[in-house]
C-alpha cells in the first residue's frame, strides 16, 4: 500500500523553479476555465519526463527518466526507463505494476486509497486537480511565459513532509511544463516534461502491462 | 497504508521476540581463539575507507507480504561520518539517517516507519555495511570448519558492545547479534566495488537488495 500512496504523493510532485519572478495572477478564474476547457478537449497526451531529486546533503542531484502516456478518459501509462525500470498502468478500474519483471495487479473498486490515487492522477492530467480545495489552498501566479499554481497541503500528515506543490503551465498551450514538490527541509523533487504531444494516436496496446 | 505498515512491523517484532529466545548455536562450540587486530589483511570491509557517494537501486522485502523499491543514496560526509537517504522511485524521501561521531541521527523518517524495531534494524544493517570504526580494533579470531567450508569468526567490541562477525570467503559476511543474525552477500565486483549487495536476515524473511547505479 505504501508504494501506491507514495506514488500518489510523488505524482503531484513535479516541479521547477523558473528564475523569472512571478506576480499574482490577474484573472485566476479565467485561467481555470481555459485550463478545464483544454483538458476536456484532450483525448490523448504523451510526454517524456525527467525527474530530479535534490537533496541538500548530496553534491549531485539524482536524475531519473521516463515516459508517460494518457488516453481519455481513464488510461495511463507511467514508465521509468533509467536508471531503473518501473512501470505503472492505470486502466479500466485496475492498477498494474511491473517491477523487476514482477507484475502485480489490483482492483480499484474495492480500495479507497487506489480510487483516490486514480482520481488524482487522472485529475492532474485533465486539469481537475485545481479544484481540490478540501485538501489544498491555492496561490495563482504568472510571469510572461508561465502560469504558476502553488498548492499548499491542509492535512497535517501531508504537511509534515511536503511544503508545497508548484505546477508550472505554459502560457502558449496551458500544458504542464514542470512540477515541483518542495519538502519542509528544502529538498525537492522536480519533474520536467518535454517532447509533449497532445491528441496524437496512441495504441491501446500501450496500456498493456506485458 | 498505516495499518499495513503497522502489521508489517508487528510481524517483524514478533519474529524478534521468538528469535531472541534462541542463541546463535551454530557458532558453538568455538575453538580457542587467537588475539588479533582487525585489518584489511584479515577482515575485508565492504567499501573502501574513503568514498564520495553511492547510489543504489534498492528493494526492501518482507517475505511475500511487503515490498518497497526505491533508491538509496549513501554519502561519506567526512571520515567516519555518513549520511544515507532512502527514497521511492518517485522521489519521496522515506528515511534520512546519519551515522558518525554523533551516533545514529534520524534526520527524517516517514511516520509509518518511525518504529524503534525498524530503526534499529536499519541502523545495524547500515553500520554493518559501513564497518565503521572496525579496522584497527582488537579482536579474537576463531576458526570453524576446515576448507572448503572454513569460516573465520571474529569477536570484537564496537561502541561498547560485543559483535561477532563470520567471514566466509571474500564475498559473505554474517553478523551475529545477541538475538538475530544478518548476512551480507557481495557480488559483481567492478573496480573493487560490489555492484550487488544482498542483506539477508536469518530466521525472518527480511531482505534488502542493493544494486549499484552510480558512484
Amino acid at each position: 500500500m505504501t508504494r501506491y500512496t507514495l506514488f500518489f504523493i510523488a505524482f503531484l510532485a513535479y516541479t521547477n523553479s523558473f528564475a523569472q519572478s512571478f506576480q499574482p495572477m490577474k484573472d485566476s478564474k479565467d485561467f481555470q476555465q481555459k485550463l478545464h476547457a483544454i483538458a476536456a478537449k484532450t483525448t490523448t497526451l504523451q510526454s517524456d519526463f525527467v525527474q530530479i531529486k535534490h537533496l541538500d546533503v548530496l553534491s549531485e542531484d539524482i536524475e531519473s527518466n521516463g515516459k508517460l502516456f494518457y488516453k481519455a478518459s481513464n488510461k495511463l501509462r507511467w514508465e521509468y526507463t533509467t536508471p531503473l525500470e518501473y512501470l505503472i498502468i492505470l486502466k479500466d478500474g485496475k492498477v498494474s505494476i511491473k517491477d523487476e519483471g514482477k507484475v502485480s495487479s489490483y482492483d480499484l473498486s474495492g480500495n479507497k486509497t487506489f480510487q483516490k490515487i486514480n482520481e488524482m492522477m487522472i485529475g492532474s492530467i485533465q486539469g481537475d486537480l485545481l479544484i481540490n480545495e478540501a485538501d489544498y489552498t491555492y496561490e495563482f501566479k504568472e510571469n510572461s511565459a508561465n502560469y504558476l499554481v502553488v498548492m499548499y497541503p491542509k492535512q497535517k500528515k501531508v504537511k509534515e513532509f511536503m511544503k508545497s506543490i508548484n505546477i508550472y503551465f505554459s502560457k502558449k498551450d496551458y500544458s504542464v511544463e514542470q512540477v515541483k514538490m518542495l519538502e519542509q527541509s528544502g529538498d525537492y523533487t522536480l519533474m520536467k516534461f518535454k517532447n509533449k504531444k497532445t491528441n496524437a494516436s496512441i495504441s491501446d496496446k500501450t496500456f498493456s502491462i506485458n | 497504508m498505516q495499518a499495513f505498515l503497522t502489521k508489517l512491523l508487528v510481524l517483524i517484532s514478533s519474529c524478534f521476540f521468538f528469535v531472541s529466545c534462541t542463541t546463535p548455536k551454530h557458532l558453538l562450540p568455538l575453538s580457542k581463539g587467537n588475539s588479533t587486530t582487525l585489518s584489511k589483511d584479515n577482515f575485508k570491509p565492504i567499501f573502501k575507507d574513503n568514498f564520495k557517494s553511492f547510489l543504489f537501486k534498492t528493494t526492501l522485502t518482507y517475505g511475500d507480504k511487503f515490498q518497497q523499491g526505491g533508491l538509496l543514496a549513501l554519502k561519506q560526509l567526512s571520515e567516519g561520518n555518513y549520511r544515507t537517504v532512502f527514497m521511492t522511485k518517485f522521489g519521496m524521501t522515506l528515511f534520512d539517517f546519519e551515522f558518525g561521531e554523533n551516533g545514529f541521527v534520524v534526520h527524517k523518517v516517514l511516520e509509518q516507519m518511525d518504529r524503534k524495531v525498524f530503526l534499529k534494524i536499519i541502523e545495524q544493517d547500515m553500520e554493518m555495511l559501513l564497518s565503521r570504526g572496525i579496522l584497527g580494533n582488537k579482536a579474537i579470531e576463531f576458526e570453524k570448519n576446515k576448507r572448503p567450508k572454513r569460516k573465520i569468526v571474529f569477536k570484537t567490541k564496537l561502541n561498547k558492545k560485543t559483535h561477532f562477525f563470520v567471514q566466509e570467503g571474500k564475498y559473505k559476511i554474517t553478523e551475529i547479534h545477541q538475538n538475530r543474525a544478518v548476512s551480507v552477500l557481495l557480488s559483481k565486483y567492478i573496480a573493487k566495488i560490489p555492484r550487488s549487495i544482498d542483506i539477508q536476515h536469518h530466521k525472518i524473511p527480511l531482505t534488502m537488495k542493493l544494486t549499484l547505479l552510480k558512484h
